[in-house]
C-alpha cells in the first residue's frame, strides 16, 4: 500500500476541473421526439392542442395533422400521455377524425393523477409516413 | 512496505488474554450456506456482482443521453429512480448493504491504480474533512438538486449525474489513497452506510482468539499469496499457500479499503460489503452474522467511531426523507404559494432552499428538543451534545422507516416497467419490439398505501424499543421510564404524521407554484 506525502496542490487540477465544465455546459440533452425512432416525415406537421393547465378527469385532446399545407383527414392518430415520473403507466386513447379537415379529437382520454404531463400524438398518414407531435400539460387536483 | 495504523482495540472481555475484542452479535454464518463462502472466497466474485450493474449503467448513461427525454420511458430515470433505490432499501432491510458490495464505481480501481502508479505524488485527504460532515453536506445538495432541476423528470441530467460518479470515484481514487471516495464522499455509499445500521447481517470475527494470534492482520492490510514467494510483489505480507486455511487461490489480496478490522467491527458504518476481508483472511476466520435489525443502534457504535458528524447526519435524514416524499404532495404546494406570498419572491430554487433549510433547523430543533426532554425526565441534565449521542439512534431507525417506505412505494408501483422500457430502449433504436406499459401497474394502487404504512410503522416500532432500550440502558431504575416517555411520544407523534404523508395523493409536478401559482 503506497502512502506518500502529498506535495502538489488541489489548484494544479483546476484547469482539468474547468474543462470538464465547460464540455458539460456545452452538451444539450436530444430533441423530444416521437415515441419511437422511426423518422417523422418533415412534410408531415403535427400540433397537439390541449388546455396547458388540466384537472384530473377525461380531457379532449385536438391533433391538427397537416400534410405540407393540407389538411390530411384519412390519417390514424393515437394519442399518449406520460407523466414525467417514472414508473407511471401512460394513458394511450385513439383521436377519430373530427368535423375540421385535418383535426383528430380524443374520445376516451383522461387524465388520472395531477402533476407534470406529456402529451404525444402519433399520426400514420395512408401512405405509411409518420408524423409526430408534443404537448405539456400541468394537471391539478379536482 | 508501510502500513495503515491499526484502529484502536478495545481489550478483551474480562481483561484477559482471551475472549472478544469487542461485543459482536453472535447469530447464524450466512457464509455457511452451502456454496456462498466458496463463492465469496473467489477472487473474482466481487466482479462477477458488479459488472450486471456496471452493464446497466451503460444502459442509463447511453439512453438517458441519446434516448427519448420522458422519464417513464426512459431507463436513466427508471432504472435509477425506480429501480435502483427501491432495490436498495428491500436490500438494506433484509440482507444489508449489498450494492455498495455491488458498486460498479470501484470499476473505476483499476484504470484509477493504472494512473496513480504514473503520478509522482499521492494527496492527503485533508484532516479537517476526515469526517461525515462533507457527506452530510453532498447528501443534502443531492437531495436539493433533485428537487430543484427535477432530476426524476430529466433522463439527461440522471445521466450525468452517473458519469459525474464515475468521474468523481476514479479522479478521487487516482489522487487519494484507496477508499476516500467512500468513507468521505460517496453520498450513494454514505447513504447505504448510514441505514445498514439497521441491517439484519454484520460481518464478525468467527473465533476473536485467532485474530489474536494473527501477525499480520490481513482483513485490514491484505496479503499476498504464490506457491514462489519470489512471485509476490512485497505490497502486502505474504503468506504461504500451505498456511491458508481453505485456499483460494494465489494472488495479492486486497483487505480492507475503509480501515475496518474485522474483530473489533461493532457497526457496518463504512462497510461497503465488498468481502476482501473474506478473501483476505488466511484462517477463514471471518463471518456474515445474522443480528437483529436493532442490535447495532442500541449499542452506540458511533460514539466510537465519527461521533457527533454521523450522529447529526443520522437525525437529518430521518427530515430530509420526510422532505422527499412531503414535496410529492399537495400540501407542499399549498405552503410553496404560503412562502411565496410571505417572502415576495417567485424564485423556485431559493424558495425550494428555504424549505429545506427549514426542514434541517426545525427538524434539527425538534429532535434536540425530544433527546433532551428525555434526558431531563431521566434526570441526566441539558447537554446536548451528550443527549443527541444518547437518542439520536432512534431518528436513525425512524428514518430508514420513512425512506423505506417512500421508496418502496414508487418501487412497487412500477417495478415491471423494467421490462417495456428495456423494450422502448431498442425499439427506439430500431428494433420491431412494442413495448406493454401496462406492465407498469402490476400491482394494485389499493396495495401501496398499506405496504408503505406497514414499513413505516415497523421502523417505528423498531424506534420505539431503541428508546426502551436506551433508557434501560442509561438511567436507573424508575428515571429510565421517565426517560423513555418524551422519546416515545415523539416516535408516535412522527409516525402519526409520516402515516399522513403517505395517505395523501401524490402529485407528480416538476414545478413548485405551478402555472398559475
Amino acid at each position: 500500500m503506497r502512502e506518500r506525502p502529498g506535495r502538489t496542490s488541489l489548484t494544479s487540477f483546476l484547469p482539468l476541473a474547468l474543462l470538464l465544465l465547460i464540455v458539460l455546459a456545452g452538451c444539450r440533452p436530444p430533441d423530444a421526439g416521437g415515441a419511437s425512432a422511426r423518422a417523422a416525415d418533415p412534410d408531415v406537421r403535427v400540433r397537439v392542442e390541449a388546455p396547458p393547465e388540466g384537472v384530473v378527469g377525461p380531457e379532449t385532446v385536438r391533433v391538427l395533422v397537416l400534410d405540407g399545407d393540407v389538411p390530411a383527414s384519412d390519417a390514424t392518430v393515437t394519442v399518449t400521455g406520460d407523466m414525467t415520473h417514472a414508473g407511471m403507466v401512460p394513458v394511450v386513447a385513439d383521436a377519430p377524425p373530427a368535423d375540421a379537415p385535418g383535426a383528430y379529437l380524443t374520445d376516451d382520454f383522461a387524465y388520472d393523477m395531477a402533476g407534470d404531463w406529456v402529451l404525444t400524438a402519433e399520426v400514420t398518414l395512408p401512405d405509411g409516413r409518420h408524423g409526430f407531435g408534443e404537448t405539456r400539460v400541468t394537471v391539478a387536483r379536482p | 512496505m508501510s502500513r495503515v495504523p491499526l484502529p484502536q482495540v478495545a481489550p478483551p472481555a474480562g481483561g484477559g488474554r482471551g475472549g472478544a475484542f469487542v461485543r459482536q452479535p453472535r447469530g447464524p454464518d450466512l457464509l455457511r450456506i452451502p456454496g456462498l463462502r466458496r463463492f465469496l472466497r473467489w477472487r473474482y466474485a466481487r466482479l462477477t456482482l458488479q459488472l450486471p450493474l456496471l452493464i446497466l449503467a451503460v444502459f442509463v448513461i447511453v439512453d438517458g443521453l441519446t434516448g427519448r427525454q420522458l422519464a417513464p420511458r426512459n431507463l436513466a430515470t427508471t432504472a435509477t429512480w425506480l429501480h435502483y433505490r427501491g432495490l436498495v432499501v428491500v436490500a438494506l432491510a433484509i440482507l444489508g448493504n449489498a450494492f455498495c458490495g455491488a458498486c460498479p464505481l470501484m470499476l473505476t480501481r483499476g484504470p484509477a491504480n493504472f494512473v496513480k502508479r504514473r503520478l509522482p505524488f499521492e494527496l492527503r485527504w485533508p484532516a479537517r474533512l476526515r469526517n461525515k460532515w462533507l457527506v452530510a453536506v453532498l447528501l443534502v445538495a443531492v437531495f436539493y438538486a433533485y428537487e430543484a432541476f427535477d432530476l426524476w423528470a430529466s433522463p439527461w441530467l440522471s445521466a450525468w449525474l452517473a458519469i459525474a460518479y464515475f468521474v468523481g470515484a476514479f479522479a478521487i481514487d487516482v489522487l487519494f489513497p484507496a477508499g476516500t471516495f467512500c468513507r468521505y464522499v460517496c453520498p450513494l455509499g454514505n447513504f447505504n452506510f448510514l441505514f445498514a445500521s439497521v441491517s439484519p447481517t454484520q460481518i464478525t470475527a468467527t473465533d476473536p482468539d485467532v485474530c489474536r494470534t494473527c501477525a499480520d492482520k490481513p482483513c485490514l492490510h491484505g496479503r499476498e499469496t504464490y506457491a514462489d514467494p519470489a512471485r509476490a510483489p512485497g505490497e502486502r505480507a505474504f503468506v504461504p499457500l500451505d498456511e491458508v486455511v481453505r485456499p483460494n487461490g494465489e494472488g495479492s489480496f486486497p483487505g480492507c479499503e475503509t480501515n475496518l478490522l474485522v474483530p473489533t467491527m461493532t457497526s457496518n458504518m463504512d462497510c461497503t460489503s465488498c468481502m476482501n476481508c473474506v478473501r483476505a483472511c488466511p484462517y477463514d476466520n471471518v463471518a456474515l452474522t445474522v443480528r437483529s435489525p436493532g442490535w447495532e443502534l442500541q449499542q452506540a457504535p458511533w460514539r466510537r467511531r465519527w461521533g457527533l458528524p454521523l450522529i447529526v447526519l443520522g437525525v437529518m435524514m430521518l427530515y430530509w426523507g420526510l422532505l422527499n416524499a412531503v414535496a410529492m404532495i399537495p400540501p407542499f404546494y399549498d405552503l410553496a404559494r404560503g412562502l411565496a406570498t410571505l417572502t415576495g419572491s417567485r424564485n423556485e430554487p431559493f424558495l425550494l432552499a428555504l424549505v429545506f433549510a427549514a426542514f434541517t433547523v426545525g427538524g434539527g430543533a425538534l429532535s434536540l428538543a425530544a433527546a433532551l426532554a428525555s434526558d431531563a425526565a431521566g434526570g441526566a441534565g441539558a447537554h446536548p451534545r451528550r443527549a443527541l449521542m444518547r437518542w439520536g439512534y432512534v431518528f436513525v431507525a425512524m428514518g430508514f422507516g420513512f425512506w423505506a417506505a417512500h421508496y418502496l412505494f414508487h418501487f412497487l408501483t412500477g417495478a415491471a416497467s423494467i421490462v417495456p422500457v428495456f423494450e422502448h430502449f431498442f425499439a427506439w433504436r430500431g428494433a420491431d419490439l412494442d413495448p406493454d406499459w401496462a406492465l407498469a401497474r402490476w400491482m394494485p394502487s389499493r396495495w401501496m398505501f398499506p405496504i408503505s404504512a406497514g414499513v413505516s410503522g415497523a421502523y417505528a416500532l423498531l424506534a420505539a424499543y431503541l428508546t426502551v432500550r436506551i433508557a434501560l440502558r442509561d438511567f436507573p431504575g424508575a428515571r429510565a421510564a421517565a426517560a423513555m416517555w418524551p422519546m416515545l411520544a415523539f416516535v408516535v407523534i412522527l409516525t402519526a404524521l409520516q402515516i399522513l404523508v403517505l395517505a395523501q395523493p401524490m402529485e407528480m409536478r416538476g414545478t413548485l407554484l405551478g402555472p398559475a401559482g
